[in-house]
């Protein structure tokens, strides 16, 4: 190949050190190269892809759009769900994968993720090795088998 | 009858031309015009011919002949009367009135020898023209018997007319027509004929008197009535040598009697099917009684009062003339007879007594009936209530008295049994009161009083919106009124009255048209019933209810709330251990290791707990979907997802025939896997056998499912506990469990309209019984959150 592959940036949306300590680690342990950013709230994150979209400058690669967004719903201030509206009414954000990763079981909470166009929704395991078996799942279809735009 | 013509040929005119002989007056029927003496020579009776004829007065009735002016004045007349007064004697003569000369027949009636007797006096007119003839001349009886208003002939004994007087000639318009052959039949109306013809020739026959009443002929064919008589003149040797005849027009004699008749008719019809009883007696003794005594009804009224036995002689030497059938059904008697044989027994009664005397009252007091409403015994001693009328006599009736009764026996019943319904209301704990169709009050009973606080008096007459209907229920009320009004019944319904002081009471009524036997709505009928304790019970079970449901919600809520949010703190602590064990197991030292293993263990139990939580308060949350479940399908799904765990303790689950029943079907997932599972954990030293069996309960649609295992069982003294929130018997190290399964199962089989109960024996087995019932609607699965 002529130009390498840019690997993959992940933009992690999530309030709680805890799980973002375990995604870090599970990312790790599968040996998944990809640059992980992660917001703890939807403003930040919004704030995060309107740099990213401005600076539209390829050779840094730390404010590329991100490849896959993966996003908590129970966050301080704003719901995830916000962001799911946000990304998915913006004409450049809305092809972007956006899965939403929670605790909550609450089956609303479930249909409003997809009515809202999120790609799809998935609940975090408490148990580490389901966690990371999830996570490998994720990495391995949105990042390797998925056909996405440019 | 062939009555042949006399050869003669006169005119009406020329009486004096009238062959014959001499006509033996005596036999001469007039009638027309008469008056009756009583024995004591006094008029008693005037016909009216008679009293126009002689000016007779209708104050002159009840005068000595002798006093009254017309008579006066022929004294030879005079002397005749008194004759035939004292000695019967009968005379025919001349009366010289003084305007005219009348031909005057006296007849006594039938006399005891030796007594006086009433006399009738007829009366012909003579021409007025004649000369008062002398008696004896025979021209002079021509003269008369021509001038006389009745037809006058004679015949020899074959019947051929040989004389006829000018009123025969006058009537029927005939001359004499001597025609032999010539039947004077066709003058008596076809419908007379047989009849007179038989009687005439009876009368020739026999010799003897003829007499009919037919029909003859006039002039202008016109039929009139006729006294028809004929008596034979015998010769000395008692062979009859001539008929006399004489035909006096009775016409209206006989259109009086028809009516008479008919009207006669009429009353007795009347008398026979009236729906009244009806008694005719004669009241001559009371009547003569008060006509000998002075103060006579006022004696008589006390004498009923004070001396029964003079009233009691009174009333019994009256006697009962008539009774019609209704009197006789009335008072039980089998016939007429009876009941005027009786009569006295059915009019023994102090109330009879009583009447009696204020009849006679009435009677003194001038007015023309009486009435009252009296018991009385019928003859077969039951008491009979009658309103009695009585119609005193009048100059028409004579001495007797009508008495109609009416039986109100029902209706003096009636009055008892309202007497028992009033006091049935008047004893009512419900406030029964009655309005006109209007709704103004009309009664009101004392319980009304008792609830409402407004006396009887203060509400009667008026309209109850202005009373006891509050201001804010007054269109209420004319909705309901309009309602009752076209005949409908309200019952218990709930509304406010108005206290007399003003409070607002709660009340169920229940409102009913009253109507009369048209079927008329004449009155509103309204039971009312103080409702404010029941209601303030209600509205307390009410709140009592609504606390518990809410309190229900918001357990539920709590449950899946916490459960919730524990997830967060519970990730936080089992994230970090894990991290911890994954990268520092073996690092630090043994004791290390166990530590966190011990904290990842707690962390594990603590979110299947979470989880338990969540699931337990999520059933029933979610709107369910009841549609028909498989159960035996059901079971095949559950025990593939607890393959793992059977096939580890070589476990036994078999089921027959369970059925397919509507309900939800993720709920009876985890209501079958809950137990099972309960089955498979509690298993004993034998190989675990569970058996999952199901059965219609028969006429109903429940089935009635058993869970059975042969493991370590339990008290039955826990059996009730077992299916509370977080109730374990056994410790975590023995048995895994978050003491939420069996909550859980209950849950389900609550919403499944069922039970479920527990049969256990430690050391032999439990089984878990359940019923469902088959398409139960849960009520409060609606809510989710």
């Amino acid at each position: 190949m002529s130009f390498p592959t840019p690997i993959p940036k992940i933009l992690l949306v999530e309030d709680s050190q805890v799980d973002i300590m375990i995604v870090t680690e599970v990312l790790q342990d599968l040996a998944i190269e990809c640059d992980l950013v992660t917001a703890s709230n939807v403003e930040d994150a919004l704030e995060e892809l309107l740099v990213a979209e401005g600076a539209s400058d390829a050779a840094n690669l730390s404010q590329r759009l991100p490849t896959l967004i993966l996003v908590d719903i129970n966050l301080q201030g704003s719901s995830g769900l916000h962001l799911v509206r946000e990304l998915k009414q913006d004409a450049t954000f809305r092809s972007i994968p956006v899965v939403v990763l929670t605790t909550s079981q609450a089956p609303s909470d479930v249909k409003a993720a997809y009515d809202l166009q999120a790609n799809c929704y998935l609940r975090k395991p408490i148990d580490y090795a389901q966690f990371r078996d999830l996570i490998a799942m994720i990495a391995a279809f949105w990042l390797q088998h998925a056909e996405l735009p440019a | 009858m062939e009555l042949p013509c006399t050869d003669s040929d006169q005119g009406p005119a020329d009486k004096h031309e009238a062959t014959g002989p001499s006509i033996p007056m005596a036999q001469i029927s007039s009638g027309a015009a008469m008056i009756m003496l009583d024995a004591s020579g006094r008029l008693i009776l005037v016909s009216p011919a008679i009293s126009t004829l002689l000016a007779i007065q209708p104050g002159d009735i009840g005068k000595s002949v002798a006093d009254i002016e017309a008579f006066a004045s022929d004294a030879a007349f005079a002397r005749d009367v008194g004759r035939a007064i004292a000695d019967g004697a009968h005379a025919v003569r001349l009366f010289t009135a003084p305007q005219r000369t009348l031909l005057a027949r006296i007849t006594p009636s039938i006399a005891r020898s030796g007594e006086p007797c009433p006399v009738a006096i007829e009366f012909l007119d003579s021409d007025s023209n004649a000369a008062a003839p002398a008696c004896g001349d025979e021209a002079s009886y021509k003269a008369i018997v021509d001038g006389a208003p009745s037809m006058i002939w004679t015949c020899d004994p074959q019947g051929n007319l040989d004389y006829v007087n000018r009123q025969w000639v006058h009537y029927t318009g005939l001359p004499l027509a001597p025609t032999p052959g010539n039947s004077v039949d066709e003058l008596i109306h076809p419908d007379d004929r047989p009849q007179a013809q038989l009687a005439w020739q009876r009368a020739v026959k026999t010799a003897t008197s003829y007499r009919d009443e037919l029909r003859i002929r006039r002039h202008d064919g016109e039929y009139r009535w006729f006294d028809t008589r004929a008596v034979p003149m015998r010769r000395e040797d008692g062979r009859v040598a001539k008929w006399f005849g004489v035909a006096t027009e009775i016409e209206d004699r006989r259109r009086s009697l028809q009516r008479l008749v008919r009207s006669e008719h009429r009353f007795r019809n009347v008398f026979e099917i009236a729906p009244i009883g009806i008694l005719e007696v004669d009241w001559t003794p009371i009547l003569d009684f008060l006509d000998e005594s002075a103060a006579s009804a006022e004696a008589l009224g006390n004498a009923f009062r004070h001396a029964p036995d003079i009233a009691g002689k009174l009333l019994s030497s009256t006697t009962v003339t008539g009774v019609n059938p209704k009197a006789i059904q009335l008072f039980g008697a089998s016939g007429a007879n009876e009941l005027i044989a009786k009569i006295s027994q059915v009019f023994a009664t102090p109330a009879a007594d009583e009447a009696m005397a204020r009849a006679v009252d009435a009677l003194a007091a001038g007015e023309h009936g009486f009435a009252a409403e009296i018991s009385l015994n019928a003859i077969d001693g039951r008491g009979v209530t009658v309103l009695l009328r009585m119609a005193f006599p009048t100059s028409e009736s004579g001495n007797r008295v009508l008495v109609t009764m009416i039986d109100i026996s029902d209706a003096v019943n009636a009055q008892r049994i309202e007497h028992k319904l009033a006091q049935i209301v008047n004893n009512s704990f419900d406030a029964i009161t009655s309005k006109t169709p209007d709704g103004i009050i009309t009664s009101w009973n004392p319980a009304a009083t008792r609830l409402f606080g407004f006396t009887e008096d203060e509400v009667l007459n008026r309209p109850a919106t202005q009373t006891i209907v509050p201001a804010s229920h007054i269109e209420e009320e004319d909705a309901i009124l309009a309602r009752i009004n076209k005949g409908e019944t309200l019952a218990q319904v709930e509304t406010r009255r108005r206290h007399k002081s003003g409070r607002l009471i709660d009340c169920a009524i229940t409102i009913s048209p009253l109507r009369d036997s048209t079927g008329q709505v004449t009155g509103i009928s309204t039971i009312a019933r103080d409702v404010t304790e029941q209601k303030r019970v209600e509205a307390e079970s009410k709140v009592a209810a609504m606390k518990l449901q809410r309190s229900n919600v918001e357990l539920e809520r709590f449950a899946y709330v916490a459960s919730h949010d524990l997830q967060e703190p519970l990730r936080s602590i089992a994230g970090p251990l894990q991290l911890l064990r994954k990268k520092y197991r073996g690092q630090i030292d043994e004791n290390a290791d166990t530590y966190i293993e011990l904290a990842v263990q707690g962390a594990g139990r603590m979110r299947d707990i979470i989880d338990g939580l969540l699931a337990y308060s999520r059933v029933g949350r979610n709107a369910a979907t009841i549609a028909p479940v498989d159960v035996d399908a059901v079971a095949r799904h559950v025990v593939t997802i607890l393959q793992p765990a059977i096939a580890a303790i070589h476990a036994v689950v078999e089921w027959h025939e369970l059925p397919t029943l509507a309900g939800q079907k993720t709920l009876l997932n985890q209501l079958l896997q809950n137990l099972i599972s309960n089955a498979l954990k509690f298993h004993g030293d034998r190989q675990p056998h569970i058996t999952i069996t199901a059965s219609r309960i028969d006429g109903t649609r429940r089935w009635r499912f058993a869970v059975r295992d042969n493991g370590i069982g339990f008290d039955m003294k826990f059996s009730e506990e077992i299916f509370t929130v977080f109730r374990r018997l056994h410790a975590h190290s023995k048995y895994a469990g978050t003491g939420l399964g069996l909550a859980l199962c209950r849950r389900v089989v609550e919403l499944h309209g069922g039970r479920i109960w527990a049969e256990s024996e430690p050391g032999v087995g439990t089984t878990m019984w359940f019923e469902l019932e088959d398409g139960f609607n849960p009520e409060d699965t609606g809510e989710s959150v």
